[in-house]
């Protein structure tokens, strides 16, 4: 019987070998009251909720007849139990958050019960995409809160999960969703292939995915949507597309994806299609403005004077007339400062943060013009500028944005305004060239699609969008059949 | 390689490109031109610069020089101004009565020619000496503004035709017409006034259309959007009609040249009794008879002085196939007119 014993501790040593030095990893031995078998229990403190094994686990084991392992998933009051006989399985199950059985008698043979402790967040409002209307759910770190988020908007067997697991040391899972009847399948596939192929070890958030997946991974722009929102998920799976689920992740990614979707806030869903359309194109418009305005500033006051309106010529001598450094050093000043006083912001803990706002606008804006650094009409453009690039409702294209600018500031210095039309062709062409997921990324826009305009620049009603946008090549592009929807029986002929 | 040539190259070659940095030039806002007095230049040039004070009022600064090119003339301001001079801000440049009657063409054509200035700029010519009407003081703003302003303003709602230098020299080249500049006094420091239109031959000044003339003259060259007029009736009764809006149709046959003008209007003023619906009647036929009688006088005067500002040739040419500009010219001496006015008197206001 000793002899035995010792031969099982050596043999488990084998793999016990790393995790013996955890604090964590526990093994303790139980005698079953009524057969008087020794049963041990292996697992992970820090991973199991310790409640299950001793309201749920233990005192079954304890007082029950309990002969063999087979017999857990009789006494065991717990759904997911397995038997299994495969050496292998062990760490992964442990790690889990699994509960290991073994027996004496049954070496060969492991019971693992589940037991994983989960801290879960309670639900929040979305704080990045927040709306005013609609629903105020967004997705929290664990993956199964968030695939039930979204299946509770999907309730049809056609929605499928399917589930990876990536990086070496951290097994992240991550899971795909899409409609089997309606997503492309090229789409699918294109996307297991590239989720398979990830070599990283480590995964900690679904933006690593956007970056290891996306089809141009050296371009600024993001080819992958991020949304917190499970309405918006659920709305673009109806639409054909895929969604990328990452464990430990309140971002859900969106693939294919077009350049107008990072301008369409989902909020444009909920208003009538009149104020949602103005307000893409005024947030299309302020995009425009936002990278534009402090390089024409520079261009014109550098190289084009002669384009200045002559009852603006005062406004902007006298306010430049005591500045002694020229536009584009002056332009910068400003700019790096708001860009230094968004990092600062962000990277400050709230409350503190508030003195941010004081700093910013009394003294850097205040003072630098008083002290003659900058003129007081740059100062307006450079804020209004920042403000502008604010109203980008995806988070990810706002950082672009901020970027984009300098790159144009750099050429309007060196060549005024011809400058920034040759940035703006290399932006251009960049972007024409611009793929997600191999569908071009300007569509409708490049190449042009009229009938996908429905739900671009603007967004037309919904008895209009009887089509889902045909560049997802879907396998049903017909949504509903406007005749049908035409037909309104309440109203008497 | 080849990209690192290339982005070498696109850093070190925007040296080449001439920077003027709004606050550090002299911008050259309004110009004037004279006869040089003395012979060995052709003309005195002033130009006008605008400085602008802390509280965003406006000095007026000229400099004047002597050449014989324009370019001479901002070498000489160069050497008496703080920033380097440059031209693309002109609005107004001014034109003395001697060098109008010599000919001016050299000087407009160096504007043309000058890519910063624009086509808006408005050339005109003065009573006076040009140096003295750019040296006032007009209003706060600025001479040039307010010279810009004062014929812009005339333009749109007085009886100024349209005018600037692009279709000053349009008119020019184009043949079969000649071109025409809004004339302008200077009546005291701080005032100056528009006079009349000078004809050109050319680029020689040959005549003045006085103030009274320019109604006529605007309904001929130019359509109204937005004029007034008033008519005297048979009582001395007066007339006030306003919103004049005009177009014309001029046809020509071999040897004819029927002018029709249409006038539509409101009266809005009336210094008789009771405006009824005769009166209005009677308002509509001296107005046609007026302007068809002023018009023909007009276009007999052009003739007699040679000019055609009306562009009677170049309507000629756009009518005719086998077009002779040679013939034109003799042809001219010759034409006759007859000028059909028809006014229409829309709305009265609202009182019956």
């Amino acid at each position: 019987m000793k002899n035995k014993r010792i031969k099982e501790d050596i043999q488990h040593k084998e793999w016990e070998q790393s995790f013996i030095k955890s604090k964590d990893f526990k093994k303790i031995f139980y005698y079953n009251q009524k057969t008087d078998v020794r049963f041990g229990l292996t697992f992970m403190a820090t991973l199991i909720d310790e409640n299950i094994i001793q309201d749920g686990i233990l005192p079954n084991l304890l007082e029950d007849e309990f002969r063999e392992i087979e017999d857990i998933k009789q006494l065991v009051p717990v759904a997911d139990v397995q038997v299994c006989d495969d050496p292998s399985l062990i760490e992964q199950k442990l790690m889990n958050g699994y509960v290991m059985l073994t027996i004496e008698t049954e070496l060969k043979h492991f019971g693992f019960i589940a037991a994983q402790k989960e801290i879960v967040r309670g639900l929040s409002q979305p704080e990045v995409e927040f709306s005013v209307i609609g629903p105020k759910e967004a997705f929290v770190e664990s993956m199964g809160q968030n695939l039930n988020l979204i299946r509770k908007r999907l309730p049809v067997k056609e929605l499928i999960i399917e589930e990876f697991t990536l990086g070496s040391l951290s097994k992240t899972s991550v899971a795909m969703l899409y409609m089997e009847n309606i997503t492309n399948e090229d789409n699918i596939n294109t996307v297991r292939q590239r989720l398979k192929n990830v070599k990283f070890d480590a995964i900690t958030d679904s933006s690593y995915i956007v970056q290891l997946i996306s089809d141009n991974s050296n371009s600024p722009f993001p080819q992958l949507l991020d949304t917190e929102r499970p309405d918006r998920v659920a709305g673009i799976l109806a639409e054909g597309k895929i969604a990328i689920v990452v464990d430990g992740s309140p971002h859900v990614l969106i693939t294919p994806t077009t350049l107008v979707e990072f301008f369409s806030s989902f909020e444009d869903y909920f208003l009538n299609w009149i104020l949602s359309s103005f307000f893409r194109l005024i947030r299309l418009f302020a995009v425009a403005f936002s990278i534009l305005v402090t390089p024409i500033y520079v261009a014109t006051l550098s190289y084009h004077y002669e384009l200045i309106p002559k009852d603006l010529m005062s406004t902007l001598i006298t306010s430049r007339r005591e500045i002694p450094l020229p536009p584009i050093l002056e332009a910068l000043f400003l700019e790096l400062t708001i860009e230094l006083l968004r990092e600062a912001g962000a990277r400050l803990p709230t409350k503190v943060g508030q003195t941010i706002g004081i700093v910013g606008g009394i003294v850097i804006g205040t003072a630098s013009v008083e002290a003659g650094l900058t003129s007081n009409v740059l100062l307006i453009i450079v804020a209004l500028a920042a403000l502008a690039s604010f109203t980008t409702p995806v988070y990810r294209m706002g950082n672009t944005i901020r970027l984009l600018r300098f790159p144009f500031l750099f050429f309007a210095e060196l060549w005024g305004l011809l400058g920034i039309v040759f940035c703006f062709c290399v932006l251009l062409t960049h972007l024409t060239r611009l793929t997600s997921l191999g569908r071009p990324f300007l569509e409708p826009l490049y190449p042009p699609r009229v009938v996908d305009m429905k739900d671009a620049l603007i967004r037309l009603p919904f008895e209009k969008q009887s089509r889902r946008p045909i560049y997802l090549r879907t396998k049903k592009p017909i949504r509903f059949s406007k005749k049908k929807a035409k037909k309104q029986k309440d109203i008497d002929e | 390689m080849k990209k690192l040539l290339l982005i070498c190259l696109v850093l070190l070659l925007s040296g080449c490109v001439d920077k003027e940095i709004l606050d550090d030039i002299n911008i050259e806002v309004g110009v004037g031109y004279d006869l040089a007095e003395d012979p060995k230049d052709k003309y005195r040039g002033t130009i006008l610069f605008q400085e602008f004070q802390p509280d965003k009022s406006v000095i007026n600064r000229t400099f004047s020089g002597n050449g014989k090119l324009r370019q001479d003339l901002i070498i000489d301001v160069t050497r008496q101004s703080s920033e380097p001079v440059v031209t693309g801000g002109l609005k107004v440049a001014v034109f003395g009565p001697k060098i109008s009657k010599l000919g001016i063409y050299d000087l407009i054509d160096s504007f043309q020619r000058d890519p910063s200035i624009g086509a808006r700029v408005f050339v005109i010519t003065s009573e006076d000496k040009a140096e003295d009407l750019l040296k006032g003081e007009y209003g706060t703003r600025g001479n040039s503004t307010y010279i810009y302003n004062l014929i812009q303003h005339n333009i749109e709602h007085r009886d100024i035709p349209k005018t600037n230098l692009h279709l000053a020299f349009r008119n020019y080249h184009e043949r079969g017409r000649d071109m025409f500049l809004p004339r302008l006094k200077k009546i005291a420091n701080d005032k100056v006034e528009l006079i009349g239109i000078s004809l050109f031959e050319k680029d020689k000044e040959v005549d003045i259309l006085p103030l009274e003339d320019l109604f006529f003259f605007k309904l001929l060259v130019d359509k109204y959007s937005e004029g007034n007029f008033d008519v005297q009736l048979k009582k001395g009764d007066l007339a006030a009609i306003k919103s004049i809006k005009s177009t014309h149709k001029i046809k020509i046959t071999d040897n004819h040249a029927a002018i029709n003008i249409n006038i539509e209007g409101i009266v809005r003023e009336y210094t008789g009794t009771k405006l009824t619906t005769a009166v209005v009647k009677d308002v509509e036929k001296k107005l046609e008879k007026k302007v068809e009688r002023e018009c023909l006088k007009l276009l007999k005067k052009f003739q007699e002085l040679g000019v055609d500002p009306v562009g009677l040739g170049q309507i000629k040419k756009t009518q005719h196939r086998n077009f002779d500009y040679k013939k034109w010219e003799d042809d001219y001496k010759t034409l006759g007119f007859e000028v059909k006015c028809n006014v229409n008197i829309e709305e009265t206001g609202i009182i019956e």
